[in-house]
């Protein structure tokens, strides 16, 4: 085409448009005229400033209004400079048991205290009492009408694919009943003089917060069942030796969430002053949609182990603040014993911690002993097949150990 | 693996077999006969046919007892509680009776829709069991007292920790939970030396309880009298009693249940009694009228656990809540609130009982030939209300609202306080011993009725086929498990059931003016979509693959469905 | 439309009343017309993505992030760019932490373990979980990396080259040249890294002055600053270019819309093209960032 004065005429419009669409946009250069006349003294005001002042809009009270979040930021009343590191029911340590082992300051011993075996090689339970415990394992995972959502399953090599959504029982209701069912008949078993100097409770929570070589450690957990006892259990009689592992490179705090804003009070969920308030066992439940690790991926084994340590060392902690008696070094007097028993509904995990010391600096002599012993399945598979119910894997060993820990003195 | 029943399965189908062959037998005996003796076809008496009444009205109780029959005649009891849905995919329309809400005046109405007599707690007469008992409180005074102290303590503990405290009726229910659970636990292991039953309970926590019956005598709501009116041949009819769907929902703190029945406290001569039966109150006015709402769902009747052979089905006990009466106005005045405390007695325990009957093969339509009893405790921890029930009848619909001489029975307490209060230092003031009494003697009701098989479950096939577990098809198994379940759990169908729009209801019903528009809606079909019954919807297709019989075989296309 | 503006402004005086209303309403219209909203539009191609979009929080974390999906759409314009994205499942994003930092004295490494070696569905690399001290982060895993190896990372130039392992991160000035490297800083201190797609790897061919020449997966040699980080080894998933995809279904999952699939055999464009390999390039330092512009626009 011919470039002419006629076509550029012919066109002038678009290039004006053309032309504002570069010169439409300026950068606009500092003329050193701001600086010169703040220097000389003379205020001045952006055009920003003058067509757009900032007010203060009035607060206007209203009644009834509701109540505003406190933000949580510096204002926050509970705001501390240094952070702490949180331990909570939904988190899990990445080191597993061996982190654990460190951050509480205590040794791995791999049976069960001599008195809890005895005990579990001398039961005698009647043989009803198979029939008994499978029926409380049908009525519990099976059996009982509840019906609301279940979560979503996902195959993980078909991800796109979305399964029927299911209705059932809760994992909580089904964890709920089933360790109902089997302390019912465990109680029946042991007879009003064991029974009488034992409380169960329900949804406890337990708070304490301790400080590990300059770290300040705050644990706020919940106990799904504890069971407290009129005497406090006795301290494990023989002597334990043992190493803590190393956690080289990664500190015992790794994988704890960081937060500024925390209590350092203590709170243990019975008053000194009643009859049961010994911690004798907990139970905790472990649901893989609360409990996960933070970067997403499954728990693993030791990881699940690691997790009835702490919630152990806790309920031990909490309770040892309440009742006042601890030395400037950490090592308690009277050592405590608790008890604590993890599960998911199938897969049982029992241990017993003795709590010697709260000192948990890595220079303490005094260690804390944590016996357990690896996890045990009650049963491996509990579902209607074909319209009938069907139990597969039953395994009464579970029961046994349980039994033995709900009689241990 | 857990395949306990197979032998008395197996032991019940060799019977029932050799039982048909015997039968069998004796027929073909007779029929060889039939050759050689003409005179066994006639007798000497003319035995004629009944004469039925052929009015409309007639008509229509004799469908609807061909109905009840085709229910009572179903084979498993899961079956008959899917039979009772067969007419409707969408759900009944019910009135909705829970323990979140008694109004004002209800005791009537819960005594015309359950047919029941309410009467005084008779007084004690000094006996050897009651000796026995006042030993017994003794001994359980102290665990109790140190249960309700504990349970106290804790849930003050405990609130103190959380920053937003929870509303009053949420706090009611939250405290109750723990003192009841305890209080149970203080009591069982005081009576479980002295009472073996209590060794043999099955504790329900929080359980599910649902029940659904049809109640007569009610007045009809207004469209129905409407579209009565309509009609020259039913104007006369507009204002007859018609029968009201009823379901009741519940969650009671707890409950205890054991596979014997508890004793009967009414003889069976005391409960045929047609002047009480017509002295009974009636509620007539729609229950919408005291602040009833009605909802559609299916039919379900649930006693807080799925049905198994050998399963604790029956119920001892059970500890209603009473948290939602607090929301009640101060001006119902104190009357209403003691009525409406028995009007939440008579309703849960009816239900409960209704629902149990059902896991039996009794249902609304058909009749108990046994009575059935309960107990149930309301509480708030403080003020505990103890009655006992006792379910002669289920029939309260259409007719025998009036004909019915069999009423069933309720008395109780009124409410008597346990404690008088708990003091700053938790300890425990004014404690009851009467008030425990009461709770202990309701533990100690021995259940000790036990009835055969046969007895308790008169209307299902027979020894071998009594659930739908029992049945040899697997296919048919699964099938009955699902829609039981699927019916159960109140899911919203996927679809929306089908619209008449605002324009198709003007120009197409109410005012046609659209003559030459093809009539292919499902209204100009004369479908009523809320009449569309269970059974009606397309089959689930069988993929290629996993079809039995092969690729190729276009018989095994569809799933077979299994609906009684 | 300036013209027929003169024109007709030209012959408003004899026309009716009525026309000119008609007439001065076209025009309204013409002018209302011609009148289109001008958008700028950035290209495919300049290093910015059009797939996905990251919801990164302030502080890093190493919690799964959560993306929305842009479907081949400019986000600040919401106009389509590129063609032929959209769909897909919604994958997790894992926030890699792609600065190596270490201590810059002499002989003092960092040590860092790894915990986990994880698949990204936002990346064909794998990812490991790293751990040092109190920090978890992510870093692209290398091809013979294992759960439990130790890491080093140091930020000294030493007279001799350092023997490197895999996954250690050193400056450039203390690599061998032959070594294979990956995640390597453009300048040293600018957050653009290049080098990390599954299997890949850089070359260090030499040095010269204070730049070390190392070739790209590319295979075109750049120049850069000694003192740029890099971290040794190859990439994970190193099989990765040789899967197939399968299917059409698979192909949408990963969030690729059909393609139309024209091909003219003559119109020249389609196809590889097999060209000489430019000269070594000298990475230039970081562009200054834009000065803030002023839009002088009316709208009218």
């Amino acid at each position: 085409m011919r470039l002419t004065n006629k076509l550029y005429a012919q066109h002038i419009g678009w290039h004006f448009k053309k032309h504002w669409q570069v010169q439409g946009r300026r950068v606009p250069k500092d003329t050193g005229a701001a600086a010169e006349l703040l220097k000389m003294g003379v205020q001045v005001k952006t055009s920003e400033d003058v067509l757009n002042p900032k007010t203060e809009p009035k607060l206007v009270e209203i009644v009834g209004a509701s109540l505003k979040p406190i933000p949580e930021d510096e204002t926050h009343p509970n705001w501390h400079s240094t952070a702490c590191h949180l331990f909570g029911d939904s988190n899990v340590l990445l080191g597993g048991l061996p982190q654990a082992q460190v951050l509480t300051n205590s040794i791995e011993i791999n049976e069960f205290p001599r008195q809890i075996d005895e005990a579990i090689f001398n039961s005698q339970l009647p043989k009803t009492l198979d029939r008994s415990v499978q029926n409380a394992i049908f009525s519990s995972q099976l059996l009982d009408a509840q019906q609301v959502k279940l979560p979503k399953i996902k195959l993980a090599d078909r991800p796109a694919y979305n399964l029927p959504r299911l209705y059932g029982i809760s994992q909580e209701r089904r964890n709920r009943l089933l360790i109902n069912k089997l302390l019912f008949e465990i109680e029946k078993l042991a007879g009003r003089s064991v029974t009488v100097r034992r409380k169960l409770i329900d949804n406890v929570t337990f708070q304490t917060s301790l400080i590990k070589d300059n770290d300040v450690l705050v644990f706020k957990i919940s106990g799904d069942k504890l069971i407290s006892s009129a005497r406090p259990l006795d301290a494990i009689k023989g002597k334990f030796n043992g190493d803590l592992p190393d956690l080289y490179p990664m500190k015992s705090t790794v994988s704890m969430p960081k937060q500024h804003i925390y209590t350092e009070n203590t709170f243990y969920p019975i008053r000194k002053d009643i009859t049961c308030s010994h911690p004798h066992t907990l139970f905790t439940y472990f649901d893989k949609t609360i409990v996960g690790n933070v970067h997403g991926s499954e728990v693993s084994k030791t990881q699940f182990y690691g997790r009835s340590l702490l919630k152990a060392f806790v309920v031990a902690a909490s309770r040892a603040k309440q009742l006042g008696d601890v030395p400037a070094n950490g090592v308690l007097q009277k050592p405590i014993v608790v008890q604590c028993i993890q599960t998911d509904g199938q897969e049982f995990h029992f241990g017993v911690l003795q709590l010697n010391t709260l000192n948990l600096n890595t220079d303490s002599a005094t260690k804390n002993y944590w016996f357990h012993r690896p996890s045990v399945e009650l049963f491996s598979e509990c579902s209607y097949q074909t319209g009938r119910l069907y139990l597969g894997g039953y395994n009464s060993e579970a029961f046994r150990i349980l039994n033995a820990f709900y009689n241990n003195f | 693996m857990l395949t306990l029943r197979r032998g008395e399965q197996l032991r019940a189908r060799l019977q029932a077999l050799c039982r048909r062959c015997l039968s069998a037998k004796t027929q073909a005996a007779t029929t060889t006969n039939n050759i050689t003796d003409d005179a066994s076809e006639y007798t000497a008496e003319a035995e004629y046919p009944e004469i039925r009444d052929l009015s409309f009205k007639a008509r229509k109780q004799q469908s609807a007892a061909d109905w009840h029959n085709e229910i009572k005649s179903v084979a498993t009891v899961e079956e008959k509680m899917i039979k009772l849905n067969m007419p409707r995919y969408y759900g009944f329309k019910v009135v909705d009776l829970n323990d979140n809400q008694v109004p004002y005046n209800a005791l009537p109405l819960t005594q015309h829709y359950t047919r029941t007599v309410l009467e005084e707690q008779p007084t004690e007469t000094a006996s050897e069991e009651n000796v026995k008992l006042d030993a017994i409180v003794k001994a359980a005074r102290e665990d109790v007292i140190e249960a309700l102290e504990y349970a106290h303590d804790i849930y003050k503990h405990q609130l103190t920790q959380l920053a937003t405290p929870p509303d009053a009726v949420q706090r009611e229910r939250q405290l109750t939970q723990i003192i009841v659970e305890q209080v149970n636990r203080a009591v069982l292991q005081t009576l479980s030396a002295d009472y073996a039953h209590l060794q043999q309970v099955e504790i329900d926590y929080n359980p599910r309880h649902e029940a659904f019956w049809a109640v007569g005598g009610v007045d009809p709501p207004k469209n129905v009298v409407k579209s009565k009116q309509g009609h020259e041949w039913q104007k006369a009819d507009a204002h007859e009693s018609v029968d009201r769907l009823v379901q009741y929902t519940g969650e009671p703190y707890l409950a205890l249940r054991h596979r014997l029945q508890l004793p009967t406290w009414r003889t069976v001569e005391e409960s045929q009694n047609l002047t009480l039966a017509q002295q009974l109150p009636r509620y007539k006015f729609d229950a919408r009228t005291l602040g009833y709402t009605t909802k559609h769902q299916h039919a379900i009747n649930v006693p807080g656990y799925w049905p198994s052979a050998n399963a604790p089905n029956f119920g001892l006990l059970s500890f209603q809540s009473r948290a939602h009466l607090q929301l009640r106005p101060k001006s119902y005045g104190v009357e209403d609130a003691k009525e409406a405390l028995h009007a939440l007695a008579i309703q849960s325990s009816y239900a409960w009982l209704l629902a149990q009957a059902n896991y039996n093969g009794f249902n609304t339509y058909n009749e108990l030939t046994y009575p059935l009893n309960t107990q149930t405790v309301i509480t708030n921890g403080r003020e505990w209300s103890f009655y006992s029930y006792q379910l002669n009848t289920l029939l309260v619909h259409g007719p025998h609202i009036d004909t019915n001489p069999v009423v069933n029975f309720c008395r109780g307490t009124p409410a008597l306080p346990l404690y008088g209060d708990i003091n700053e230092a938790g300890k425990c003031i004014d404690f009851n011993e009467a008030t425990l009494r009461q709770l202990l003697k309701l533990y100690s009701n021995v259940p000790s009725i036990q009835r055969t098989a046969d007895e308790l479950l008169p209307y299902v096939r027979d020894g071998s086929l009594r659930r739908a577990a029992d049945y040899e098809n697997e296919e048919q198994r699964v099938f009955l498990e699902q829609t039981f379940k699927h019916l159960a759990s109140k899911r919203p169908r996927h679809l929306e059931i089908p619209e008449i729009y605002m324009w198709e209801k003007l120009y197409k019903i109410d005012h046609p003016t659209r003559s030459m528009e093809p009539r292919r809606r499902f209204f100009e079909y004369g479908i009523n979509p809320w009449r569309r019954t269970l059974d009606q919807h397309d089959k689930e297709y069988v993929p290629r693959a996993v079809r039995p019989g092969g690729k190729k075989n276009r018989e095994g296309r569809y799933k077979k469905t299994y609906y009684p | 439309m300036q013209s027929l503006t003169r024109l007709l402004a030209n012959c408003t005086l004899t026309l009716h009343p009525q026309q000119q209303r008609v007439v001065a309403a076209a025009l309204q219209q013409q002018q209302l017309r011609t009148k289109t909203k001008y958008v700028e539009k950035p290209k495919p191609g300049a290093g910015q993505q059009f797939r996905r979009i990251v919801h990164f929080p302030e502080e890093y974390t190493v919690q799964p992030l959560k993306i929305t999906h842009l479907a081949g759409r400019d986000p600040v314009t919401g106009r389509m760019v590129a063609k032929g994205i959209g769909g897909g499942i919604k994958q997790q994003y894992r926030w890699i932490k792609w600065v190596r930092d270490g201590p810059s004295e002499e002989g003092a490494t960092q040590e860092e373990r790894v915990v986990e070696l994880l698949r990204d569905g936002c990346r064909t690399a794998k990812v490991a979980l790293v751990a040092v001290g109190d920090e978890l982060k992510y870093i692209l895993a290398t091809e013979n990396m294992r759960e439990g190896d130790i890491l080093k990372t140091s930020r000294f130039i030493p007279r001799i080259p350092v023997r490197p392992n895999e996954g250690d991160a050193y400056p450039l000035g203390a690599l061998p040249a032959g070594t294979r490297i990956h995640c390597l800083e453009k300048n040293p201190g600018q957050p653009c890294h290049l080098i990390h797609a599954a299997g890949t790897f850089g070359t260090i061919l030499r040095k010269f002055d204070d730049k070390v020449v190392v070739q790209l997966p590319s295979k075109r040699e750049f120049a850069f600053d000694r003192t740029c980080m890099a971290t040794v080894g190859r990439l994970s998933n190193i099989e990765h270019n040789k899967e197939h995809v399968g299917s059409a279904q698979r192909m949408r999952e990963m969030g690729n819309r059909p393609r139309s699939g024209l091909w003219k055999r003559k119109e020249g464009k389609h196809g590889r093209k097999v060209r000489r390999l430019p000269p070594m390039t000298t990475i230039a330092p970081p562009a200054a960032p834009k000065e803030q512009e002023i839009r002088l626009t009316l709208n009218l």
